[in-house]
Protein backbone atom coordinates (compact mmCIF):
# COMPACT_ATOMS: atom_id res chain seq x y z
CA UNK A 1 0.00 0.00 0.00
CA UNK A 2 2.74 2.42 1.07
CA UNK A 3 4.86 1.30 -1.86
CA UNK A 4 2.15 2.10 -4.41
CA UNK A 5 1.53 5.49 -2.85
CA UNK A 6 5.23 6.28 -2.67
CA UNK A 7 5.89 5.15 -6.24
CA UNK A 8 3.07 7.42 -7.46
CA UNK A 9 4.46 10.25 -5.38
CA UNK A 10 7.98 9.80 -6.80
CA UNK A 11 6.76 9.57 -10.38
CA UNK A 12 4.88 12.84 -9.93
CA UNK A 13 7.88 14.43 -8.21
CA UNK A 14 10.26 13.44 -11.02
CA UNK A 15 7.83 14.72 -13.64
CA UNK A 16 7.45 18.08 -11.87
CA UNK A 17 11.17 18.38 -11.13
CA UNK A 18 12.50 17.93 -14.65
CA UNK A 19 12.73 21.69 -15.00
CA UNK A 20 15.19 21.88 -12.10
CA UNK A 21 17.34 19.00 -13.47
CA UNK A 22 16.48 16.23 -11.00
CA UNK A 23 17.33 13.02 -12.85
CA UNK A 24 16.46 10.17 -10.51
CA UNK A 25 15.05 9.46 -7.08
CA UNK A 26 14.54 6.62 -4.66
CA UNK A 27 12.95 6.15 -1.24
CA UNK A 28 14.56 3.55 1.03
CA UNK A 29 14.30 2.48 4.63
CA UNK A 30 17.25 3.16 6.93
CA UNK A 31 18.13 -0.53 6.64
CA UNK A 32 18.36 -0.28 2.86
CA UNK A 33 15.04 -1.69 1.66
CA UNK A 34 13.90 0.07 -1.50
CA UNK A 35 10.32 1.34 -1.06
CA UNK A 36 9.97 3.20 -4.35
CA UNK A 37 12.29 4.25 -7.14
CA UNK A 38 12.28 6.28 -10.30
CA UNK A 39 15.68 5.55 -11.80
CA UNK A 40 17.18 5.59 -15.30
CA UNK A 41 17.53 2.25 -17.09
CA UNK A 42 20.56 0.25 -15.94
CA UNK A 43 20.52 1.48 -12.34
CA UNK A 44 19.39 -1.19 -9.90
CA UNK A 45 17.23 0.16 -7.07
CA UNK A 46 18.09 -2.85 -4.90
CA UNK A 47 21.79 -2.02 -5.17
CA UNK A 48 21.52 1.76 -4.85
CA UNK A 49 19.14 1.57 -1.87
CA UNK A 50 21.44 -0.16 0.63
CA UNK A 51 24.36 2.01 -0.50
CA UNK A 52 22.37 5.20 0.15
CA UNK A 53 21.22 3.87 3.53
CA UNK A 54 24.88 3.03 4.26
CA UNK A 55 26.04 6.53 3.23
CA UNK A 56 23.41 8.02 5.50
CA UNK A 57 24.28 5.74 8.43
CA UNK A 58 28.00 6.46 8.10
CA UNK A 59 27.39 10.20 7.82
CA UNK A 60 25.15 10.06 10.87
CA UNK A 61 27.98 8.37 12.79
CA UNK A 62 30.36 11.13 11.64
CA UNK A 63 27.85 13.81 12.66
CA UNK A 64 27.59 12.21 16.08
CA UNK A 65 31.38 12.06 16.55
CA UNK A 66 31.68 15.67 15.39
CA UNK A 67 28.86 16.71 17.71
CA UNK A 68 26.94 18.17 14.74
CA UNK A 69 23.43 17.51 16.00
CA UNK A 70 20.85 15.52 14.01
CA UNK A 71 21.95 14.69 10.47
CA UNK A 72 19.57 16.00 7.82
CA UNK A 73 21.31 15.58 4.50
CA UNK A 74 24.36 14.11 2.77
CA UNK A 75 25.71 15.63 -0.46
CA UNK A 76 27.70 13.49 -2.90
CA UNK A 77 29.30 15.51 -5.69
CA UNK A 78 30.31 13.81 -8.93
CA UNK A 79 31.76 15.30 -12.12
CA UNK A 80 28.54 14.64 -14.11
CA UNK A 81 25.86 14.59 -11.44
CA UNK A 82 25.45 15.05 -7.74
CA UNK A 83 23.27 13.26 -5.24
CA UNK A 84 21.45 14.25 -2.09
CA UNK A 85 20.67 11.65 0.56
CA UNK A 86 18.00 13.10 2.84
CA UNK A 87 16.31 12.05 6.01
CA UNK A 88 12.62 11.90 5.06
CA UNK A 89 10.92 10.91 8.27
CA UNK A 90 10.82 7.91 10.55
CA UNK A 91 13.33 5.33 9.21
CA UNK A 92 13.00 6.66 5.68
CA UNK A 93 15.58 8.14 3.34
CA UNK A 94 15.03 10.00 0.08
CA UNK A 95 17.89 9.99 -2.40
CA UNK A 96 17.98 11.96 -5.58
CA UNK A 97 20.44 12.52 -8.36
CA UNK A 98 20.59 15.86 -10.12
CA UNK A 99 22.61 17.48 -12.87
CA UNK A 100 25.75 19.41 -11.83
CA UNK A 101 24.20 22.53 -13.35
CA UNK A 102 21.08 22.32 -11.18
CA UNK A 103 20.36 25.12 -8.76
CA UNK A 104 20.90 23.58 -5.30
CA UNK A 105 18.45 25.93 -3.63
CA UNK A 106 15.70 24.87 -6.01
CA UNK A 107 16.61 21.21 -5.50
CA UNK A 108 16.53 21.65 -1.72
CA UNK A 109 13.17 23.36 -1.85
CA UNK A 110 11.77 20.48 -3.92
CA UNK A 111 13.32 17.96 -1.50
CA UNK A 112 11.78 19.72 1.47
CA UNK A 113 8.32 19.61 -0.09
CA UNK A 114 8.46 16.01 -1.23
CA UNK A 115 9.96 14.85 2.11
CA UNK A 116 6.93 16.34 3.81
CA UNK A 117 4.66 14.38 1.46
CA UNK A 118 6.64 11.16 2.07
CA UNK A 119 6.35 11.62 5.83
CA UNK A 120 2.63 12.20 5.47
CA UNK A 121 2.21 9.14 3.19
CA UNK A 122 4.03 6.87 5.60
CA UNK A 123 2.15 7.87 8.73
CA UNK A 124 -1.29 7.98 7.09
CA UNK B 1 24.22 -4.42 20.85
CA UNK B 2 24.28 -8.08 21.93
CA UNK B 3 26.17 -8.98 25.07
CA UNK B 4 28.14 -12.17 25.67
CA UNK B 5 25.19 -13.88 27.40
CA UNK B 6 22.93 -13.24 24.40
CA UNK B 7 25.55 -14.41 21.91
CA UNK B 8 26.15 -17.58 23.96
CA UNK B 9 22.42 -18.34 24.21
CA UNK B 10 21.90 -17.85 20.45
CA UNK B 11 24.80 -20.15 19.57
CA UNK B 12 23.51 -22.88 21.89
CA UNK B 13 20.04 -22.58 20.35
CA UNK B 14 21.57 -23.16 16.90
CA UNK B 15 23.33 -26.39 17.89
CA UNK B 16 21.39 -29.68 17.85
CA UNK B 17 21.27 -30.90 21.47
CA UNK B 18 22.91 -34.23 20.60
CA UNK B 19 26.01 -32.45 19.29
CA UNK B 20 26.50 -30.35 22.41
CA UNK B 21 28.60 -31.19 25.43
CA UNK B 22 26.15 -32.46 28.06
CA UNK B 23 25.90 -33.31 31.78
CA UNK B 24 26.99 -36.93 31.20
CA UNK B 25 30.09 -35.64 29.37
CA UNK B 26 30.83 -33.29 32.27
CA UNK B 27 30.51 -36.20 34.72
CA UNK B 28 32.90 -38.27 32.61
CA UNK B 29 35.50 -35.49 32.59
CA UNK B 30 35.18 -35.26 36.37
CA UNK B 31 35.56 -39.02 36.68
CA UNK B 32 38.83 -38.97 34.70
CA UNK B 33 40.04 -35.69 36.14
CA UNK B 34 43.34 -36.99 37.53
CA UNK B 35 44.38 -38.71 34.31
CA UNK B 36 43.39 -35.68 32.26
CA UNK B 37 45.34 -33.28 34.47
CA UNK B 38 48.38 -35.58 34.33
CA UNK B 39 48.80 -35.09 30.57
CA UNK B 40 48.98 -31.29 30.79
CA UNK B 41 52.77 -31.07 30.26
CA UNK B 42 52.72 -33.17 27.11
CA UNK B 43 49.69 -31.32 25.74
CA UNK B 44 51.21 -27.90 26.34
CA UNK B 45 54.57 -28.89 24.82
CA UNK B 46 53.06 -30.46 21.69
CA UNK B 47 50.57 -27.63 21.23
CA UNK B 48 53.19 -24.91 21.26
CA UNK B 49 55.72 -26.98 19.27
CA UNK B 50 53.08 -27.09 16.52
CA UNK B 51 52.33 -23.37 16.72
CA UNK B 52 56.00 -22.31 16.78
CA UNK B 53 56.84 -24.58 13.84
CA UNK B 54 54.34 -22.79 11.59
CA UNK B 55 55.30 -19.29 10.44
CA UNK B 56 51.84 -17.67 10.54
CA UNK B 57 51.02 -18.91 14.03
CA UNK B 58 54.57 -18.26 15.26
CA UNK B 59 54.22 -14.66 14.07
CA UNK B 60 51.17 -14.23 16.28
CA UNK B 61 52.97 -15.66 19.29
CA UNK B 62 55.77 -13.17 18.64
CA UNK B 63 58.83 -13.01 20.80
CA UNK B 64 57.02 -13.52 24.09
CA UNK B 65 58.49 -15.98 26.55
CA UNK B 66 57.36 -19.52 25.63
CA UNK B 67 56.73 -20.56 29.26
CA UNK B 68 54.37 -17.59 29.63
CA UNK B 69 52.56 -18.65 26.45
CA UNK B 70 52.30 -22.25 27.61
CA UNK B 71 50.72 -21.04 30.83
CA UNK B 72 47.76 -19.75 28.81
CA UNK B 73 46.98 -23.28 27.58
CA UNK B 74 47.82 -24.84 30.96
CA UNK B 75 45.45 -22.49 32.70
CA UNK B 76 42.69 -23.17 30.13
CA UNK B 77 43.20 -26.94 30.45
CA UNK B 78 43.08 -26.86 34.27
CA UNK B 79 40.00 -24.64 34.30
CA UNK B 80 38.32 -26.88 31.73
CA UNK B 81 39.02 -30.16 33.52
CA UNK B 82 37.95 -28.65 36.87
CA UNK B 83 34.98 -26.85 35.35
CA UNK B 84 31.32 -27.30 36.22
CA UNK B 85 30.60 -26.40 32.59
CA UNK B 86 28.14 -23.77 33.70
CA UNK B 87 27.10 -20.53 31.94
CA UNK B 88 30.24 -18.76 33.17
CA UNK B 89 32.45 -21.40 31.53
CA UNK B 90 30.68 -21.17 28.13
CA UNK B 91 30.62 -17.37 28.25
CA UNK B 92 34.36 -17.47 28.84
CA UNK B 93 34.78 -19.48 25.61
CA UNK B 94 32.74 -16.81 23.79
CA UNK B 95 35.06 -14.19 25.25
CA UNK B 96 37.99 -16.14 23.77
CA UNK B 97 36.50 -15.34 20.31
CA UNK B 98 36.79 -11.64 21.15
CA UNK B 99 40.40 -12.04 22.25
CA UNK B 100 41.17 -13.95 19.03
CA UNK B 101 40.04 -10.93 16.98
CA UNK B 102 42.36 -8.71 19.00
CA UNK B 103 45.30 -11.10 18.64
CA UNK B 104 44.54 -11.92 14.98
CA UNK B 105 44.05 -15.61 15.68
CA UNK B 106 41.89 -16.76 12.77
CA UNK B 107 39.16 -19.43 12.89
CA UNK B 108 41.22 -21.82 10.68
CA UNK B 109 44.02 -21.54 13.24
CA UNK B 110 41.64 -22.20 16.14
CA UNK B 111 39.82 -25.08 14.43
CA UNK B 112 42.99 -26.78 13.21
CA UNK B 113 44.51 -26.63 16.70
CA UNK B 114 41.34 -28.18 18.10
CA UNK B 115 41.95 -31.01 15.65
CA UNK B 116 45.47 -31.27 16.99
CA UNK B 117 44.21 -31.39 20.61
CA UNK B 118 41.79 -34.23 19.83
CA UNK B 119 44.47 -36.27 18.06
CA UNK B 120 46.96 -35.67 20.87
CA UNK B 121 44.37 -36.53 23.52
CA UNK B 122 43.55 -39.86 21.86
CA UNK B 123 47.25 -40.71 21.66
CA UNK B 124 48.02 -39.70 25.26
CA UNK B 125 44.91 -41.31 26.75
CA UNK B 126 45.44 -44.51 24.75
CA UNK B 127 48.33 -45.30 27.08
CA UNK B 128 46.23 -44.66 30.19
CA UNK B 129 42.68 -45.93 29.47
CA UNK B 130 41.24 -49.15 28.10
CA UNK B 131 39.64 -49.05 24.62
CA UNK B 132 36.07 -48.71 25.82
CA UNK B 133 36.92 -45.90 28.26
CA UNK B 134 39.00 -44.19 25.63
CA UNK B 135 36.16 -44.23 23.08
CA UNK B 136 33.68 -42.83 25.60
CA UNK B 137 36.01 -40.08 26.82
CA UNK B 138 36.93 -39.14 23.27
CA UNK B 139 33.26 -38.84 22.27
CA UNK B 140 32.79 -36.41 25.16
CA UNK B 141 35.82 -34.40 24.07
CA UNK B 142 34.57 -34.35 20.49
CA UNK B 143 31.32 -32.77 21.75
CA UNK B 144 33.34 -30.37 23.90
CA UNK B 145 35.45 -29.45 20.87
CA UNK B 146 32.37 -28.89 18.68
CA UNK B 147 30.71 -26.78 21.37
CA UNK B 148 33.73 -24.60 22.05
CA UNK B 149 34.60 -24.23 18.36
CA UNK B 150 31.02 -23.10 17.66
CA UNK B 151 31.12 -20.60 20.53
CA UNK B 152 34.54 -19.21 19.68
CA UNK B 153 34.06 -19.06 15.90
CA UNK B 154 30.56 -17.57 16.06
CA UNK B 155 31.63 -15.10 18.71
CA UNK B 156 34.51 -14.07 16.44
CA UNK B 157 32.03 -13.34 13.62
CA UNK B 158 29.35 -11.77 15.84
CA UNK B 159 31.82 -9.44 17.52
CA UNK B 160 33.48 -8.57 14.21
CA UNK B 161 30.11 -7.59 12.71
CA UNK B 162 29.11 -5.70 15.86
CA UNK B 163 32.34 -3.72 15.71
CA UNK B 164 31.54 -2.79 12.08
CA UNK B 165 27.99 -1.83 13.10
CA UNK B 166 29.27 0.44 15.83
CA UNK B 167 32.04 1.99 13.76
CA UNK B 168 29.88 2.72 10.71
CA UNK B 169 26.43 3.20 12.19
CA UNK B 170 25.13 0.47 9.81
CA UNK B 171 22.41 -1.54 11.50
CA UNK B 172 22.30 -5.34 11.39
CA UNK B 173 19.54 -5.46 8.74
CA UNK B 174 21.48 -3.12 6.48
CA UNK B 175 24.63 -5.23 6.80
CA UNK B 176 22.57 -8.39 6.10
CA UNK B 177 21.10 -6.74 3.01
CA UNK B 178 24.52 -5.62 1.75
CA UNK B 179 26.04 -9.04 2.39
CA UNK B 180 23.07 -10.70 0.65
CA UNK B 181 23.51 -8.37 -2.32
CA UNK B 182 27.21 -9.21 -2.63
CA UNK B 183 26.67 -12.95 -2.14
CA UNK B 184 24.00 -12.99 -4.88
CA UNK B 185 26.52 -11.29 -7.16
CA UNK B 186 29.26 -13.78 -6.30
CA UNK B 187 26.93 -16.77 -6.88
CA UNK B 188 25.81 -15.28 -10.20
CA UNK B 189 29.44 -14.70 -11.30
CA UNK B 190 30.39 -18.22 -10.26
CA UNK B 191 27.42 -19.71 -12.13
CA UNK B 192 28.25 -17.66 -15.23
CA UNK B 193 31.91 -18.69 -15.06
CA UNK B 194 31.04 -22.39 -14.80
CA UNK B 195 28.71 -22.39 -17.85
Amino acid sequence: MHQEKLTGLLDRFNEESRGINIEASEIVTTDGLSLAASLPAGIDADRVGPLCAGAFALSRAIAKEFDMGELGQVIIKGSKSSALVNFAGEQTILTLRFDVDANIDEVNEAVKNVSEEIRHSIVS
Amino acid sequence: MKDIQQITAEIFESMPVATRFNDADAALVKQHKDILLSIEDELAKGFYDTLYEHQKTADILGGEDRAKRENVLRSWWQKTINSDFDDAYWEWQVFVGLIHIKQKVTNPMMISMWGWILTALRKLLNERLNQSELDTVMMSFERLAATIQALTAESFLANYVQAIEQATGFNNNLIDRMVGMQIDGLIKNRATASI
